[in-house]
């Protein structure tokens, strides 16, 4: 019989608590060391550190209420559609959960893109983080994808056809084109077939892929910090992240959620007509407003132009457009070395209000 | 995480005597308050989170089966109406116990059929249109017979279903 | 010399054959398509006949020496007729069509008493009695060219029964000195029924010979329409002959059903129709005070209530949608109170206010139905409004506390620094 050791007989003192429990099987201390000097730096453009957060917050609720959609929502094109006005009208608060579901995936892009282009303003994206830059903009065309997809899940005639016109514009890439279409759509048409795909991709595939690279995201700005904007001379004391910042950052969600409550009460969002494959298309059909602005642009490219097919010189000078703007840490150098070039200024503004420009051309024209 | 700093407020207590009012009890207050807002903030966003979850009475949206009621609560040559969804059914029991079941709506102008135990029919009382008991129109102006629907019992219950296209 | 004669015997064999092989149809028609533009049309026309086509020949009818090519097939002794006076026709067309034997080998389940109904028709008797204005199979039917009568293009398929009738009996001309109207088709017309035929299409709806026969068409006696309106509106007949207007209406003589109703323009009923006021019809009959008027009165209180209570459902669910609220139940039982409705008008053929008062039941509770749902939609509506109202009070509270908290920490932390 070996001999026991006295010491661990002592019973741990009271005061230790299980946070002291798990540091000594985890080393969690460390981790809370850090926590304790997260630091978010204090300028005048502070304000905007807090779109990232919002964003998340917007992604929670949508796990969230899309989770509790899963339990009522049946996809097929005979029960999709069925299975959504059940929810609006049967289930207890179904119309408030599906509401804040479809005005969440709108307010989460809109968080996302203001996000986006605050960094870009403050070339938040410099080195050394430019891989930040480049997988947020993965997260912004994931979530875009996961409100294509979403949209066509309730199976009623404007998802139809948006989905429909949406999808109908990769079959004009070259080679390719035909077999990515199908790859989408699942067959040739929008079918069936295409709400499966797009329900495996909204629940299952674009969850997963989401939030291991959020996670890669997260994980660069707990390592590197905040970005601070560039020319930053007067050294106000940063805030500290734990209570402050985040006490702050609950705050706006707060007012999020209420805004979210506020909406899906007063502004529902409409179910409409089921989908009928056979009917014409009806008036005004649209997609969802961020993608207005690619969608007006290539309305307003002709047919032909110099022989080559309009809608293809479309698509493949928003591919060129889109693939610059995710590279650009890498054009920008002058940012690394602390210089605030004012063409990167001038190109964003222009973007921007050509952004806003075309999003409003395309709602009105639709 | 709050509590740490409440630690180290409280050594900053002994510092700042200058604050008007009982400092220690307004932020109490506060911190009970905050507790309280709290609470209600997390029932108001669990309660209709937990009334979702409850399946609602009629737990399905236009349910592809529906059960009527107990083999033995239908008499032989009866006809009995129920809903299908949203549209009327009529369950026969013929005089040899068989079930059949239809839409209820007269394939002429979509009156509401009966079952005629006098006639053994299923009749249409607004232009006495006539139906056999599988559902055939025999007379009258129906020019097409009664949507079939299946029937199926189990463990002495009638279950009526959509007939599969 | 022997070349000739077996030539001539060859020739005249050849003939033989040919004469026998040549269709037998052909042997009138061959001449007669040539001897002017009528007999032309004649002969075309009978191309398309039902009997040519079931292999009858002109001699079928018209009798003749099928073996003969020219005038000579022609031949009285042999059976020719020629074409038959107007008195004729019924027996020449009867000669086949009523004898069963001949009938089976070309359609056995057809009736074989045409002629014998005819002659008991108002236009048969008419015709013995040396009336040769009045119709004949062929006038209906037609002649050299008549189609079976499920032929859409027979003038006795259904939908055109109609405006066969009215080629004589609306040609006010033709019909003077009979002493009967010439209005009927213009009123068929304008009715329920004339509608749903010539204009919908509906073979359901009565024609002409539906009420007044086919080949027995007479008027029905005073008595017999109702007769003839039970076999489809059987509920409302049923309903009549329980009702105390039964024998009322025999005793007086009065027609069951086209008393109200008119026979021939027999229009939708609106619900003006019954009741005691403007267009109502009871006062035809009823004094005010009797029993029959306030029965007539309160019936129509009935059904006004009815529709006014589906009305004011509509309007109910109208407004809860709106507001966005579903009303798709609220609208099933509107539909119920629709159906309803219809059982009440026919209801009130039993002209018992008690008896349509309980059709009715089923309405006013379906509208009670309506109109609860449409007060929990409208309630639904205000708790979402006042359920975020407390939501938003909460949050707002919470949002405003957190702030407070917030200062403090701040202040608390500049102190400390």
């Amino acid at each position: 019989m070996a001999m026991t050791d006295k010491r661990s007989m002592i019973p741990d003192p009271p005061r230790r608590g299980f946070l002291e429990w798990l540091d000594d099987r985890y080393g969690v201390s460390k981790v809370r060391e850090f926590m304790r000097h997260k630091s978010v730096p204090t300028h005048r453009g502070s304000v905007w550190y807090y779109f990232g957060g919002l964003s998340l917050f917007l992604f929670i609720v949508q796990i969230l209420s899309g989770i509790l959609l899963l339990l009522y929502y049946r996809v097929g094109a005979e029960s999709s559609y069925e299975s959504v006005r059940f929810i609006t009208t049967k289930v207890p608060f179904g119309w408030l959960i599906r509401s804040i579901h479809s005005w969440g995936a709108n307010l989460m892009v809109l968080a996302a893109i203001i996000h986006m282009f605050s960094v870009y303003f403050e070339r938040a994206y410099r080195k050394p983080r430019e891989l930040t830059w480049l997988t947020g903009m993965a997260l912004l065309g994931l979530a875009m994808f996961f409100g294509f997809s979403g949209y066509l899940l309730p199976w009623n005639k404007l998802a139809f056809f948006a989905t429909k016109v949406g999808t109908e514009i990769v079959g004009v890439i070259p080679g390719a084109g035909h077999f990515m279409l199908r790859l989408l759509r699942g067959s040739d048409d929008v079918t069936g077939a295409t709400l499966s795909r797009f329900f495996g991709l909204h629940a299952a595939i674009l969850p997963a892929v989401f939030t291991l690279i959020l996670m890669i995201h997260l994980m660069f700005v707990q390592v590197q910090g905040m970005s601070e904007p560039l020319g930053h001379q007067e050294k106000r004391k940063p805030m500290p992240f734990f209570p402050n910042f985040l006490l702050r950052d609950l705050l706006l969600w707060l007012l999020a959620l209420n805004l979210l409550a506020l909406l899906a009460v007063f502004f529902p969002w409409e179910l409409g007509d089921k989908a009928d494959p056979f009917a014409s298309a009806p008036a005004g059909i649209r997609p969802e407003w961020y993608f207005l602005a690619m969608f007006q642009m290539l309305k307003f490219i002709p047919a032909k132009v110099l022989a080559i097919d309009g809608e293809l010189l479309g698509v493949a000078g928003i591919g060129l457009g889109l693939a610059f703007w995710a590279l650009f840490p890498f054009w920008d150098r002058a940012a690394s070395r602390g210089e605030r070039r004012s063409w990167v200024t001038l190109l964003g503004i222009i973007i921007v209000i050509g952004f806003l420009v075309f999003t409003i051309l395309g709602w009105v024209l639709a | 995480m709050l509590m740490k700093h409440d630690d180290a407020e409280r050594n900053s207590q002994n510092v700042t005597r200058t604050e008007s009012g009982n400092p220690v009890s307004r932020r109490a207050f506060l911190d009970r308050a905050l507790w309280v807002g709290g609470a209600a903030l997390v029932a108001a966003v669990v309660y209709p989170i937990t009334r979702y979850l409850v399946p609602p009475d009629e737990a399905e949206p236009d349910p592809a089966t529906v059960n009527i009621g107990k083999a033995d609560d239908f008499q032989p040559n009866t006809g009995t109406i129920f809903k299908m969804g949203r549209k009327p059914g009529i369950l026969i029991r013929t005089k040899e116990g068989e079930f059949h079941a239809f839409i209820a709506l007269c394939t002429h102008l979509e009156c509401t059929v009966q079952y005629r135990p006098d006639m053994g029919l299923i009749w249409c009382a607004c232009h006495n249109g006539r139906y056999d008991l599988n559902g055939i129109n025999v007379a009258g102006p129906p020019p097409r017979p009664l949507t079939p629907l299946k029937v199926n019992v189990a463990e002495g219950s009638v279950f009526v279903s959509r007939e599969e296209a | 010399m022997k070349h000739y004669l077996s030539f001539s015997l060859i020739l005249l064999l050849w003939l033989c054959v040919a004469v026998s092989a040549a269709p037998k149809k052909d042997v009138c028609a061959a001449c007669h398509i040539g001897v002017d533009a009528k007999q032309k049309a004649i002969v075309e026309g009978y191309q398309t006949d039902i009997h040519y086509l079931k292999g009858l020949t002109c001699a079928a009818c018209h009798g003749g020496d099928l073996s003969k090519t020219d005038e000579e097939a022609m031949d009285p002794e042999k059976g020719f007729t020629g074409a038959p006076t107007h008195q004729e026709i019924p027996h020449m067309c009867g000669k086949c069509h009523s004898d069963a034997n001949f009938m089976r080998h070309y359609n056995p389940a057809l009736n074989i008493d045409q002629e014998e109904k005819y002659y008991t028709s108002v236009h048969g008797q008419r015709l013995k009695q040396g009336d040769n204005k009045v119709a004949t199979c062929i006038s209906c039917h037609g002649v050299h060219g008549i189609l079976p009568v499920d032929n859409t293009n027979s003038p006795v398929y259904k939908l055109n029964i109609p405006k066969t009738c009215a080629r004589c009996h609306s040609d006010a001309k033709y019909m003077a000195g009979y002493g009967i109207p010439t209005n009927q088709f213009e009123e068929y017309s304008q009715s329920v029924h004339g509608v749903a035929l010539l204009e919908k299409q509906a073979k359901g709806a009565p024609a002409c010979n539906d009420c007044h026969g086919n080949h027995g068409a007479a008027p029905p006696g005073v008595n017999d329409v109702a007769a003839v309106c039970i076999t489809c509106h059987a509920f409302n007949g049923e309903l009549f002959s329980q009702s105390p207007h039964k024998e009322a209406f025999q005793a007086k003589g009065l027609s069951q059903c086209a008393a109200c109703h008119d026979h021939h323009k027999v229009m939708h009923p609106t619900d003006a129709f019954l009741g005691v006021n403007e267009g109502g019809v009871c006062v035809k009959c009823h004094a005010p005070g009797d029993a029959g008027y306030v029965a007539g009165a309160r019936m129509k209180m009935i059904l006004d209530s009815l529709l006014s209570g589906q009305t004011r459902a509509k309007t109910a669910l109208g407004k809860a949608e709106a507001l966005n609220m579903d009303v798709s139940e609220g609208e099933s039982a509107v539909e119920e109170i629709r159906e309803n409705s219809i059982e009440a008008r026919t209801a009130i053929h039993a002209f018992t206010p008690e008896h349509l008062n309980e059709v009715a039941l089923k309405g006013f509770t379906a509208e009670a139905k309506a109109e609860s749902l449409a007060a929990a939609a409208v309630f639904e509506y205000k708790f979402r409004r006042t359920g975020f109202g407390v939501a938003s009070l909460v949050i707002t509270g919470l949002a405003f506390l957190l702030w407070r908290k917030i200062k403090a920490i701040e202040r608390k932390q500049r102190g400390a620094s």
